[in-house]
């Protein structure tokens, strides 16, 4: 575990000449993304079924980052959607908001959406993935291959979900962003790519798995697609595994699949948001 | 010494203004939605039984994670498949509590409506309710056909194990008169059960069988519970 | 309304008051708070060089403008007959001073009865007799202290960054016999009002009223027991030391106390200087027997019932104050240091098993370790024949916080959860001036006070037990202003202004709850009539806070309501029509409404009503001196607020007191509550849930803490 330490911070407290600083928005998919999803292990979460995943592309367009107080006060709001790919080595600079008003801004949201053709690239993403991106309408591409023994199976899945995280809070940071008076904050916006293979969507003790996924390769091309998925009903699945609670309307693989690509956007490490479709 | 009493009353009645919000009751009904009984698997289903043991029905002010229906000025067609979305398993954040009702019933859900009782609330804006059913759950009987195949079935009493929740319900609450009903979409509940995959048997199914788990899953499903103000006329 | 037309509408008023007032226009003004005493402003103020020191004792010097008199009050005054009932001159309609006949009029068995002496005021013991009071004051509901500014002897109560409440203010430790007068300050008009003086300042001056030594001993209802032991060595009241021992089963079932508290106070002439120590130690256990769910005695359960077991705490407070007072030519300065060891384990369960299967009881650790400093300059100027006066105040706080909160299993009590751990030093220096002018029978004051805070936090838990800190620094402008027109000898009018403040919760910048400086705007309309045998005030107040927020610290919610409109009228009597008769009462209505929503605040007091009367006839007979004494207490809360459209009980309680003296010995009966009404102390809405394992209900539902029934207590006392 690492040790952390929270810098100083100084915030100059609301009474009339409050000054102003900045804040500094980068994102990142931690080792899960940028390295790969071993076998579980004692000391390291993984797949419960023995499988290793590694992600060659976890392309998400991030947009609308926006501060604002309960109070109603709005804050500054991201208008350029930034398209990364966080398999390259990051955390990635996203966008920075300058002359913000020091004080707390209790409420930090953002989205994962669609590309439009004005996406603009973050960080070292190659060309070719930005504009699958803005052509296709999409906001998630994931990309990558999965290992057990001595069989591989390989995915590409292109997602145009919308998806907006609102009310971003960390236990240890705190709700939102508390902007210092003549400084800079940084704030992550933290990406979970083992999210995409919990075998339950509403249970705490959720496990990686993804047998299921292999064997969906109904025509055994070691490709595994969305097709694909949609054709595996949940109901054929093993009891206990893939359960969907009060999820509405969650019958297929593919489905289960999108409605856990909703739960990808985290705060600072941890920290989580409340995610809205849209 | 007159005018200061009547200054010092006014001033006390201007305490009577009322908080913000103010405690309600309103009945709640249970019903179906209407409508053929087809499965997703093209099964007809013509039932026999449909009993319903509910035990609480609660409501909050947090919004479901759904939206029914695509906003108009974006439109997803891939993201209504998939209406529900929660920012990590089990994190459904249910908000304030805004009214509840707390006997349990038993419905017959081929009845027309049944009166479930007077829920106690209070005013404001609901978001979503959550249903928990009791120990028996929901049992269906009945006769499933596909084609020349016939199947006929009793589910069995499926409970889910923990309440159902985010059920949508937006309303701004107030104080004129009306109600609340909970339609239970029987084709929902069922659209996931294929009857050629009952296991071992359909009177009773099987529990360990693809067909009961797509009766529990649709049971569990927060999708087929719809929940509607009704205003009195 | 801009400021310099507020107090241009107040010259024109008074312009035209003065048409209808009888007055000599060659009297000064008296800007004295004495009543038959017709000093020149310079006498007042203790400038007149020929002036001996008797009447300098009516110069005010403390913080507030009063001190603790130097001599008494008609001794050796060189003025004519005087009858001087306080050092103080009031600045505002609402500025009283309640002075010891008064307190020791009905009867006070602790912090709760000596806080209900502050006009308006209603103070709530919910949780046993060791905990802070709830507050409630001009239509704010000040919870534990977060808006009411409260002084012991100059010692700060008030605990910044308290982790059961902001602003936590204990008062139990309070002597009753050894409270002289009491200073109220309502509103916050005045620059010497600091942190949490958002509804007013209440300031205790500490004095025994007998010079030599005291006994008595008392025993009342539900094994109530008293020992207390006073001495003052000379006919300075201020200078003495009390203890006092209390202990009883309480009314109920799991509301046991103890407590003891000594509390000393000595001054010193040292050439002109005065030197001044107050010292203070007292320790309390209490048990608490929670919050009673009304359904739960419309079910059948007893009014007094326990829900929750093992609550309660335990407070310690040790604490020192060396003043010193030097008059020169123009003024005095008052140079104070200050030193509060304060200590308070709380455990509370208000609502059951609502949030956890183990019990949702909470067990709060604060230590607090406070040194101040404070220094109070005072001049007068004469230019162009008219006096000025200019008051200058610095003051440095330094507290030093250990703070936890952790769960309890309600089974057996065994801590499950840790909630926070936090170390915090929070630093607040703060500078304030009032500058004033008195031209012929007025009096314009002009004042400002800057407060910078400094925090320093580390939460403890954080980062898996690694620890965050966190630094914040700010400041907060206030601007005070107020008129003052005298007409005639008796009349006043007063028209003030002043910002408050209420500085941040530490702990809650730290894991990222917002909770930034509360910042309110006051003003009064007022008028006093003061004569030798009677003072009348009245008073039309109003206040504004742009960004409120509503704490209930019942179940730890914050919601946040936007600006709030608070506004109410005041009106007190006290009265001594003839030997031996005081009448002292007050009226107090208020309002409280979320500007947005046009809707009603929870909580806050509407209508509180209090009178306190006593007559004594003293007389000789059988060559002893016999002074039969009866006196009581009247108080009356109107129905308040809660959410949901639900308004509480009045109250209605009658103290009563009867008490004789023969020569050195006296004995005093008193008895509380007298009609024994069933009484709610404190009401609430909130969810909760005693029923483990069944389908609770999570709809906010009435609540109430009982109100003590009634008591009898019999007290045994000598005076040597």
């Amino acid at each position: 575990m690492k040790t952390m330490m929270m810098g100083l911070c100084a915030v100059v407290l609301a009474s009339g000449c409050g000054g102003a600083g900045s804040v500094q928005f980068t994102t990142w998919g931690e080792a899960y993304i940028e390295d790969k999803i071993p076998v579980d292990s004692m000391e390291t979460t993984g797949f419960v079924d023995g499988w290793e995943l590694k992600y060659a592309r976890f392309v998400v367009v991030l947009s609308e980052v926006t501060l604002a107080k309960k109070t109603g006060e709005a804050g500054p709001k991201q208008t350029e959607a930034k398209v990364v790919d966080l398999v390259k080595k990051g955390p990635t600079d996203l966008l920075s908001f300058a002359d913000v008003p020091s004080g707390k801004w209790d409420l930090l949201s953002y989205a994962i959406l669609p590309a439009t053709s004005t996406a603009a690239s973050a960080g070292a993403i190659d060309a070719a993935d930005v504009e699958r991106m803005r052509t296709g309408g999409l906001s998630m591409f994931v990309e990558g291959s999965a290992t057990k023994g001595a069989t591989t199976k390989h995915f590409a899945w292109p997602l145009a979900l919308n998806t907006e995280y609102q009310e971003c809070t960390n236990d240890d940071f705190g709700e939102g962003v508390t902007v210092p008076n003549g400084a800079q904050e940084v704030v992550q916006l933290t990406i979970h790519g083992d999210h995409f293979w919990y075998d339950d969507l509403q249970s705490p003790d959720a496990k990686l798995r993804f047998d299921a996924i292999a064997s969906a390769d109904a025509n055994g091309d070691g490709e595994v697609t969305l097709d694909e998925l949609a054709a595996v009903q949940l109901t054929a699945l093993p009891l206990g595994q893939y359960g969907t609670g009060s999820a509405a309307n969650v019958k297929t693989l593919k489905d289960f699949v999108f409605s856990l690509s909703r739960t990808v956007g985290h705060y600072r490490g941890e920290g989580h948001c409340h995610s809205h479709a849209r | 010494m007159k005018r200061v009493a009547l200054l010092l009353v006014s001033l006390s009645l201007a305490a009577c203004g009322g908080t913000a919000q103010t405690r309600r009751t309103f009945p709640v009904v249970v019903s179906t939605v209407p409508g053929p009984l087809v499965t997703d698997s093209g099964w007809a289903v013509t039932l026999s039984s449909a009993q319903l043991s509910l035990a609480s029905v609660r409501f909050f002010s947090g919004e479901a994670l759904v939206r029914r229906g695509p906003l108009p000025w974006r439109f997803d067609p891939l993201g209504w498949l998939v209406p529900s979305a929660w920012a990590h398993p089990g994190h459904y954040v249910p908000g304030a509590a805004m009214g509840e009702l707390l006997q349990p019933l038993t419905v017959d859900l081929l009845a027309a409506e049944t009166p479930w009782g007077t829920a106690d609330g209070v005013t404001g804006t609901y978001g979503s309710l959550q249903l928990s059913l009791g120990a028996e759950g929901l049992r269906l009987k009945g006769t499933a056909t596909k084609g020349a195949d016939s199947v006929v079935f009793d589910t069995g009493s499926f409970a889910p194990p923990a309440a159902i929740e985010g059920v949508p319900f937006s309303h701004v609450m107030d104080t004129s008169a009306g109600r609340v009903r909970v339609a239970v979409d029987l084709a929902a509940i069922l659209s996931r059960v294929d009857f050629a995959l009952v296991g071992s048997g359909a009177d009773p199914l099987d529990p360990a069988s693809p067909a009961f788990n797509g009766f529990a899953r649709g049971v569990e499903d927060s999708s087929v519970y719809h929940a509607t103000w009704e205003a009195a006329e | 309304m801009s400021h310099p037309r507020l107090i241009a509408v107040a010259c024109a008023l008074a312009w035209a008051a003065e048409a209808y007032a009888h007055e000599d226009p060659d009297e000064p003004l008296d800007a004295g708070a004495a009543v038959d005493v017709r000093p020149s402003p310079e006498a007042v103020f203790g400038f007149d060089a020929g002036t001996p020191v008797d009447a300098a004792a009516l110069a005010p010097t403390g913080p507030d403008g009063g001190s603790p008199s130097l001599e008494p009050a008609d001794a050796g005054a060189p003025l004519g007959t005087t009858v001087v009932r306080s050092s103080r001159a009031p600045r505002s309609a609402s500025e009283v001073t309640v002075t010891q006949d008064v307190v020791q009029a009905a009867p006070r068995s602790g912090a709760t009865d000596l806080l209900r002496l502050v006009p308006g005021l209603v103070a709530s013991q919910h949780s046993g007799e060791g905990k802070a009071q709830q507050l409630f004051l001009r239509g704010f509901d000040a919870v534990h202290g977060q808006d009411v500014e409260l002084l012991v002897a100059g010692l700060p109560v008030n605990e910044v960054s308290h982790v059961h409440a902001l602003g936590y203010a204990d008062l139990n430790w309070l002597i009753p016999a050894a409270v002289r007068e009491v200073r109220v300050t309502e509103g916050s008009y005045r620059a010497f009002q600091g942190d949490f003086a958002v509804a007013g300042t209440v300031q205790y001056e500490l004095g025994l009223e007998e010079p030599g030594l005291t006994l008595s001993a008392s025993y009342g209802s539900y094994n109530r027991f008293r020992l207390f032991a006073g001495v003052r060595p000379t006919d300075a009241p201020e200078t003495f030391a009390a203890v006092e021992y209390v202990q009883g089963d309480g009314f109920g079932p799991q509301r046991a106390f103890g407590r003891v508290s000594l509390l000393g106070q000595a001054t010193l002439k040292v050439g002109n200087a005065r030197l001044r120590a107050v010292v203070g130690s007292a320790g309390a256990r209490f048990d608490s027997p929670g919050v009673v769910p009304q359904a739960a005695v419309d079910a059948g359960a007893g009014f007094f019932d326990v829900f929750g077991l093992r609550q309660g705490g335990s407070t310690s407070r040790h604490q020192l104050l060396l003043g010193a007072e030097l008059p020169h030519e123009s003024g005095r300065t008052t140079l104070e240091v200050c030193g509060v060891l304060s200590d308070l384990l709380l455990r509370n369960n208000f609502t059951g098993y609502l949030q956890h299967a183990e019990g949702d009881g909470l067990e709060q650790q604060q230590s607090n370790g406070l040194v101040g400093a404070r220094a109070v300059h005072r001049r007068h100027f004469h230019p162009f024949d008219s006096l000025v006066t200019l008051d200058l105040g610095l003051g440095g706080r330094r507290d030093d916080i250990h703070q936890s909160q952790r769960g309890y299993r309600e089974v057996d009590g065994a801590p499950y959860r840790d909630d926070f751990a936090a170390s915090i030093v929070q630093t607040a220096v703060s500078a304030w001036t009032e500058v004033a002018w008195l031209p012929a029978r007025w009096r314009f004051m002009l004042g400002g006070r800057l407060d910078v805070l400094h925090y320093d936090v580390r939460d403890e838990l954080a980062f898996a037990g690694a620890g965050a800190t966190r630094s914040a620094f700010g400041p907060h402008w206030g601007l005070k202003a107020g008129v003052e027109r005298a007409l005639g000898e008796a009349w006043r009018l007063f028209l003030n202004y002043g910002d408050g403040f209420r500085s941040p919760q530490a702990r809650s910048l730290s894991d990222g709850e917002r909770a930034p400086f509360v910042h309110v705007r006051g003003a009064e309309v007022g008028a006093a009539f003061t004569t030798a045998k009677v003072d009348v005030r009245g008073a039309l107040f109003g206040s504004y806070v742009a960004n409120d927020f509503f704490f209930d610290h019942t179940v730890g919610t914050t919601v946040y309501v936007g600006s709030t409109l608070r506004g109410g009228a005041q009106a007190s009597v006290t009265a001594r029509p003839i030997d031996g008769l005081l009448l002292s009462g007050s009226v107090t209505g208020a309002t409280a409404h979320v500007v947005q929503t046009d809707s009603l605040l929870p909580y806050f007091a509407p209508l509180v009503a209090r009178l306190d009367a006593s007559y004594s006839h003293p007389f000789q007979a059988w060559g002893l001196a016999w002074t039969p004494r009866v006196g009581t207490g009247l108080t009356l809360i109107g129905p308040r607020p809660l959410p949901y459209d639900e308004f509480s009980r009045t109250v209605f309680l009658a103290d009563v007191r009867a008490a004789l003296r023969v020569g050195r010995v006296e004995l005093v009966v008193d008895a509380q509550n007298l009609f024994d009404s069933r009484w709610r102390d404190g009401e609430f809405v909130f969810p909760s849930n005693w029923n483990p394992g069944a389908a609770p209900s999570l709809l906010p539902a009435r609540h109430f803490t009982a109100g003590a029934p009634r008591t009898v207590a019999a007290t045994l006392e000598v005076h040597l």
